[in-house]
């Protein structure tokens, strides 16, 4: 199996070993704190840092406040709760499908909470963020059933690359669907476009904060699940030795990966790449062990987001570029550098 | 290495109980495959019959005899005469032409590849088509017929950054895929952001444009694409036979004396050319480049690119007179074609799969 990655260690010299992984977890929270100072003070106007610490007060130029106080902290509390949810969601997906190049995005899971969307904005003109998300964890558990049973299945066992071309294919029925629908309705090829580029100001923090508790769920499940991941990662027959039920554990990450995409999908529209790569990064600093990963990639994964939502605000120069782009214009490249890092027929 | 390349086939199907050879007392020969040679005739003839079904059908339906009447030229009125010369005709040409373009360009990707889920548009071509029509038409206000230069442009733009990128790995297997699949995810990007950034009449028609629609092609748009079929079919049949040589392994095209690099460059620049004006002409219709071949190879036992052209052809007619006819409101050809194409590609990885494990 080209994809498998060592045996993580199971017993006491994992505690050690994350006494020893503290160190990334440091350098995650700073990078987390610095994250969102940048993106409370960066924009088409920047604001010091002490201002910023002013108007999140309420005190200061009404203006700033206006600015940072509102839409600035509002689009960093959304992309907290998204990069936490894509980041986790990757994860999880990469390590059940033992597949190096999973992502929500690419293997269609944001499309099809994009295709619940399009369905519910089509049903019903007027759908707030409440109704948005039902449709949306729908359509992200139809598309993530989709592809854990594909992925489960002999036919793509083993062959990353089939498991992610059926991802593509699959993406591209229900995009097509979601076109037809689309196509059919002006109002909502109105809103879907700008929902579709995936961005932290589609929707306004009151919608969010509600959402959060899916997003909690979500993480528990995924550091719960954590653990025997790590087993099934030595095959399904090795973790029934030891304790695990791995059909248990598939539903769990079934329904971690919903609530997680869904949720991300419906506030910001689909993202791809963060999930993609932030285990990616990851891996490589402190291997493959899930019970560090997924904790680190709570704190790294919505530093990845924000910083790339700070870039499109600068680069736009006043018309901005949204974060999902940003996040594709960022991750193509490396995803190309990936596969072209790896020697061939590792990923056959 | 990637379990999606043929197995190498005795090679009794380069040359084989079931080839036939015509000979002319002038010395000139023509070698052809029994049952392609019968399968091609079926699918024209099929073809026929559905371009018939093409002009006679809609709200104003034309019967058999004013049909024939008007295609001799005797039309029975004026409006029989624009329907069927001015309107289905010129669309259904134009359908058949972009069909066999895209299916032959996606036989030749296949077998150049080695792999059969390759084609341009899982490899990003099509995408990079839809950039450039979409800048031309939205960020430097372009025409679409002037959107067509910009489709050919991306298209050309992405290949040549894939043949970069993978040419070392011998331009098949995973790497090509998903390099593909990457420059493709970077072009949607792009086109999601152009879209966002203009008012929601222009979002509509580069939306419609973007599906991939026959809507409202005339004789003019039929042109462009069938100079490009006519100037390319002679070097495809010049350079069938090593084409089919070249799927059984450099290693053995190349000891048949076949040059292969000469060859790959050759076969990849009209690839291109053939997607390039097909997504000028329709737009970026997807999938079938990828399942046109499939159906043909599944056909004729045996890679052919008439076979593949003919079943092109009848796709993306049948595509868009389900388009037109079969739902409330007209759809685009390329929101049928991206549905039922992308369901069968997911059931050809599953049956792939099947035989392989």
């Amino acid at each position: 199996m080209p994809t498998r990655q060592a045996p993580p260690p199971i017993l006491a010299e994992s505690a050690q070993r994350i006494g020893r992984g503290a160190l990334p977890f440091v350098i995650a929270g700073i990078a987390l704190v610095a994250a969102v100072i940048l993106s409370l003070a960066i924009g088409a106007r920047a604001v010091a840092i002490d201002e910023v610490a002013l108007s999140l007060l309420g005190i200061g130029d009404e203006n700033v406040v206006g600015i940072v106080g509102t839409l600035r902290v509002n689009r960093t509390i959304n992309g907290l709760i998204c990069g936490v949810a894509l980041g986790l969601a990757g994860v999880l997906m990469q390590a059940l499908t033992r597949n190096p190049i999973a992502d929500p995005g690419m293997l269609g899971v944001n499309a099809g909470a994009a295709f619940g969307v399009v369905v519910g904005l089509s049903a019903f003109a007027a759908l707030g963020a409440g109704g948005t998300i039902w449709f949306a964890l729908a359509g992200a558990a139809l598309a993530a059933g989709v592809i854990f049973a594909f992925s489960t299945s002999r036919v793509v066992a083993g062959s990353p690359v089939r498991l992610t071309l059926a991802g593509v294919a699959f993406s591209a029925v229900l995009a097509g669907a979601s076109q037809a629908i689309v196509l059919s309705n002006e109002t909502v090829l109105d809103s879907f476009r700008f929902w579709r580029v995936g961005s932290l100001t589609a929707r306004p923090v009151e919608d969010a904060l509600p959402l959060i508790g899916f997003v909690v769920v979500g993480t528990i499940l995924a550091l719960l699940i954590a653990p025997s991941l790590n087993m099934m990662a030595l095959g399904d027959d090795s973790a029934i030795a030891l304790g695990v039920r791995p059909g248990a554990v598939r539903l769990l990450v079934l329904l971690a990966v919903t609530l997680l995409c869904g949720t991300a999908t419906a506030l910001a529209g689909p993202i791809s790449f963060v999930g993609l790569l932030v285990p990616h990064l990851l891996r490589r600093v402190v291997g493959p062990d899930l019970r560090i990963i997924l904790p680190l990639a709570l704190l790294a994964s919505p530093v990845l987001l924000l910083v790339a939502d700070v870039c499109g605000r600068v680069i736009g120069n006043g018309a901005e570029v949204q974060v999902g782009v940003v996040t594709a214009l960022i991750g193509g490249p490396l995803l190309i550098a990936i596969v072209s890092g790896r020697r061939r027929g590792v990923l056959s | 290495m990637t379990t999606t390349e043929r197995p190498i086939v005795a090679p009794r199907h380069v040359l084989g109980d079931e080839q036939r050879v015509l000979r002319t007392r002038r010395g000139w020969s023509l070698r052809y495959h029994r049952r392609t040679a019968i399968v091609v005739g079926v699918l024209a003839l099929a073809l026929a019959l559905l371009l018939v079904a093409a002009l006679m059908l809609g709200d104003y339906v034309v019967s058999p005899a004013a049909l024939i009447d008007t295609l001799r030229g005797q039309a029975p009125d004026r409006r029989t005469e624009f329907f069927v010369l001015g309107r289905r005709l010129p669309r259904a040409l134009v359908a058949m032409t972009v069909g066999a373009c895209l299916a032959v360009a996606g036989a030749i990707f296949q077998g150049l590849t080695r792999n059969p889920l390759a084609s341009p548009d899982v490899v990003g071509v099509s995408s990079g088509a839809a950039v450039g029509a979409v800048l031309v038409m939205l960020v430097l206000e372009g025409s679409v017929d002037q959107a067509a230069i910009g489709a050919a442009v991306g298209a050309i733009v992405v290949a040549a950054v894939i043949v970069l990128l993978t040419w070392r790995s011998g331009l098949h297997g995973v790497q090509l895929i998903l390099t593909g699949i990457a420059l493709s995810v970077i072009a949607m990007a792009i086109v999601d952001y152009v879209l966002s950034q203009v008012f929601v009449a222009s979002a509509t028609t580069a939306q419609t444009w973007l599906v991939g629609s026959l809507q409202g092609r005339s004789w003019s748009d039929l042109i462009p694409a069938l100079i490009a079929l006519a100037l390319i079919t002679p070097l495809l049949i010049w350079k069938s036979a090593d084409a089919r040589v070249m799927a059984l392994g450099d290693g053995i095209a190349i000891g048949l004396g076949v040059r292969t690099t000469r060859a790959r460059w050759l076969l990849l620049v009209a690839a291109t050319l053939l997607v390039a004006v097909a997504v000028a002409t329709a737009g970026p219709i997807s999938f079938v480049a990828l399942v046109a071949p499939h159906i043909a190879r599944s056909l004729t036992k045996t890679p052919s690119f008439a076979a593949s052209a003919l079943v092109g052809a009848m796709l993306l007619l049948v595509s868009d007179l389900i388009a037109l006819y079969a739902f409330p409101a007209p759809l685009p050809a390329g929101a049928v074609t991206i549905t039922a194409g992308g369901a069968f590609f997911l059931w050809l990885l599953w049956r792939e799969g099947r035989t392989r494990a």
